[in-house]
């Protein structure tokens, strides 16, 4: 009986320690012919691997390369926690009791969440992946691989962009979970029944035990319980009566003292077989966490409206503009084996991609050298400082006096002047009327 | 496989370093590699870099392109 209690505990240990009892990790062909293409399935909690073999040209002009191809699915974004627990058949076998049982039970307990995906990493995640598919397929070629992929990748960055633009304008979202998984749990009843049974048939063999002690104490005041006494009244004798009584009561108390001892091993095994179960495992399936998936509550104002959208617009504008001749000579003059009419057109294009950005910096650089040259007097310069950037000339004002510590020596009213001024032309004048070495310290943090 | 443009404009000395990448081929502008030494004729405009490295000074007004193109 131990031996299949023992069983059935390592039977549920062995299925707690089972982790393919939820998770996957299985190959399966794809295509009529053996070996040609594989999906592997993996877990986090799961995810494909599509693998396919391909011949392709020698570019040295040899037999075709058996070469391997294979694209990954991103894993899902999920994380689970699993837990099983449970008691195999709960018993033991008392010398007089029936068996006691406490029924088994397996929970196993699985929860899960997910968090939000932006858009940006949805599109990393898809667009990179399904372009692999479509070249596994044969549906692209390698060239368009390459500008798909640079595609791609300019509509990433400009997502990424909006995505945090227009995040302040976002109502909040919620993501919600699946809750906890239900499980079933094991009998606790059954196992403090057996432990309640154990014990009472303790006592009862501990009274027994008293019983029979005091029987033998009675039985061997008068004679001495000597199996072969000598020399050996006879059966008449009184004395033999008491003797053979004493000599029973004496075999009582032993198999009631020995029953005892069992019974008191039983209590104590079942009392620590107890003490390690995990009861009250049930989880439920009732409502689900809630996480909150980011956002603002606040409705932004129509002036942020606006100028996102104004970024939004100059955002989408420059991810549209996608340099497609520049991409397609790209892969052109990538190529081991290049059309040489096509190549002649690219390496003309490269050259006159960089002669125009060429022509650009150097008017750019005019520019500079115009603007240079028109910045003659100290409040030139402070203009064209606080007319810099994307703030406002206010702003950068503030920011150049916080920057030079020229305040920091200065009285309330002092300061209060300097920081009167908020237009251009009302921050240049006073500026003019400060003295050389106040203006000196300013133009010194301008540079 | 991968591209790399080497270019300069106004004089400005262009260097195409082949050091890295020794055993690589090179595809040079055609219009500039007739006249250089540092590269070896290859059918179909193909050429090979005769030095880890080479500097060519882009002409006043224009500008010089190398395309190489790197197995390695």
């Amino acid at each position: 009986m131990l031996r299949n209690i023992l069983a059935g505990l390592l039977a549920v240990a062995a299925l707690g320690g089972c982790a393919n009892l939820t998770s996957i990790h299985r190959v399966d062909a794809i295509g009529s012919r053996p070996n040609q293409a594989e999906a592997i399935f993996i877990d986090a909690k799961q995810r494909a691997i599509l693998t396919s073999r391909q011949m392709i040209p020698d570019p040295n002009g040899g037999p075709p390369i058996d070469q391997l191809q294979f694209c990954a699915e991103a894993p899902p974004d999920a994380f689970v926690a699993m837990s099983v627990g449970g008691s195999g058949n709960l018993g033991y076998s008392g010398s007089a009791n029936p068996n006691v049982q406490a029924g088994g039970a397996l929970a196993i307990s699985e929860s899960g969440a997910s968090f939000e995906r932006t858009q940006t990493v949805n599109l990393l995640r898809e667009s990179m992946y399904r372009t692999c598919e479509r070249f596994i397929s044969g549906a692209i070629s390698k060239d368009e691989f390459i500008i798909q992929a640079a595609r791609d990748q300019r509509a990433m960055v400009a997502i990424l962009a909006i995505e945090q633009l227009t995040g302040v304008m976002r109502p909040p979202s919620t993501v919600i979970t699946g809750g906890s998984a239900s499980a079933v749990n094991s009998n606790p009843a059954a196992v403090l029944a057996a432990v309640q049974s154990a014990a009472d048939d303790k006592s009862a063999k501990d009274a027994a035990v008293i019983r029979a002690q005091q029987a033998y104490t009675t039985a061997s005041a008068t004679v001495t319980c000597d199996p072969a006494p000598s020399p050996m009244p006879a059966p008449a004798d009184p004395t033999y009566a008491a003797v053979q009584a004493c000599l029973a009561a004496n075999t009582t108390l032993q198999q009631a003292q020995a029953a005892a001892a069992t019974s008191a091993q039983n209590l104590t095994w079942i009392q620590g077989v107890a003490a390690n179960q995990t009861f009250n495992m049930t989880a439920g399936s009732g409502g689900g966490a809630q996480i909150s998936g980011g956002g603002y509550s606040q409705q932004a104002s129509a002036n942020t409206t606006a100028a996102v959208a104004g970024e939004v617009r100059l955002i989408v504008e420059k991810a549209l503009d996608f340099p497609e001749v520049e991409m397609m000579c790209m892969v052109q003059l990538r190529k081991d084996k290049p059309d040489a009419a096509l190549t002649a057109m690219c390496l003309e294009f490269v050259k006159a991609s960089v002669q125009a950005e060429t022509d650009r910096l150097k008017a750019e650089s005019a520019g500079y050298r115009r603007f240079g040259a028109t910045v003659t007097s100290d409040s030139d310069r402070l203009r064209a400082y606080l007319a810099a950037g994307p703030d406002t000339p206010a702003a950068n004002w503030q920011a150049l006096l916080a920057k030079s510590g020229i305040l920091q020596n200065l009285g309330p009213r002092a300061q209060k002047a300097y920081a009167a001024p908020t237009t251009l032309s009302g921050i240049v004048s006073f500026f003019e009327g400060l003295a050389a070495d106040q203006r000196s310290d300013l133009l010194g943090v301008i540079g | 496989m991968h591209l790399k443009i080497f270019a300069g404009a106004d004089a400005g000395a262009v260097t195409a370093d082949f050091d890295q990448y020794r055993s690589s081929h090179a595809l040079v502008d055609q219009q500039t590699y007739e006249d250089n030494e540092d590269v070896e004729y290859r059918p179909g405009q193909e050429l090979l870099p005769q030095r880890p490295s080479f500097t060519q000074e882009a002409p006043e007004g224009g500008v010089f392109v190398i395309v190489a193109r790197f197995s390695t």
